[in-house]
């Protein structure tokens, strides 16, 4: 699985169920691409919870 | 996360989905915080924001745009220019990035390079006197304002916002770029208008 590092800025941001957020974001390549951001709407005590459904994404992709 | 709030520029590590980008991981760089603080400040910041999502589209190079973006969200942000300046050079250079530059050195139909004292929002230039009153879609525009298009057009990004205008010159570049830009957009943009 690649990842790529980006800069951008952030034009929109809408919410998806309860624990997700579309992003748009304007970027120098891609530009204007929707970005979907898993768990970004948790609060700070749930956040190790957020992390480790990203760990849970890189074993099951990898 | 902080970092996926509007407005916040950084560097975000992402991975191709099916459909869409997920985010890894935001390494924010710049919140451009003031806008927060103030309203007047976020309402130019939203009309930006506006012009941006219908002007930009996906999987093109568009490094000065986002260039343009945040040097004005900078400018608006951090300090006290007269916003509506702001916003006019900032409509101004989006246009000649887009590629609808106009014309200012010389005269665009009889390419006189004195005299130069009407802006034609048809022919995309300046108009000598003769020709701008034959021409109805031209603006009578003083040197001064002359002098703030065409810096605007030929600066160097980083020092595009570092010029000041008098009230009356800066009435009449705010008209000609309101005026050029919603002619070659083809869209009527009102500041007051928050509908997305």
């Amino acid at each position: 699985m690649s990842s790529i590092k980006i800069n951008g800025i952030v034009l929109a941001e809408n919410n998806m169920g309860d624990f997700d957020k579309m992003l748009t974001l304007l970027t120098p390549n891609l530009r204007k691409n929707l970005v979907y951001s898993q768990g970004s709407k948790k609060t700070t005590e749930c956040s190790f919870g957020w992390y480790t459904n990203v760990l849970l994404w890189r074993i099951f992709t990898l | 996360m902080a970092g996926t709030q509007m407005f916040c520029f950084g560097e975000y590590l992402l991975y191709k989905g099916t459909q869409t980008y997920h985010i890894n991981s935001v390494e924010p760089v710049e919140f451009f915080y003031n806008l927060r603080e103030d309203l007047e400040k976020l309402k130019y910041a939203v009309h930006i924001n506006k012009i941006i999502r219908d002007v930009a589209q996906e999987n093109q190079n568009s490094y000065r745009v986002l260039q343009l973006v945040l040097n004005t969200l900078y400018t608006i942000s951090e300090t006290d220019k007269n916003l509506d300046m702001v916003l006019g050079i900032f409509k101004l250079r989006l246009l000649c990035i887009l590629g609808y530059t106009p014309k200012i050195e010389e005269c665009v139909n009889c390419k006189q390079k004195e005299n130069l004292c009407f802006f034609s929002i048809k022919d995309n230039g300046v108009k000598c006197q003769t020709c701008g009153k034959l021409d109805t879609s031209s603006i009578q525009i003083s040197e001064s304002a002359w002098n703030a298009i065409r810096y605007t057009v030929t600066a160097p990004p980083k020092k595009l916002y570092s010029f000041n205008l008098k009230e009356e010159s800066l009435n009449e570049f705010e008209l000609v770029t309101k005026l050029y830009f919603n002619n070659k957009l083809e869209r009527e943009y009102k500041l007051d208008d928050f509908k997305v």
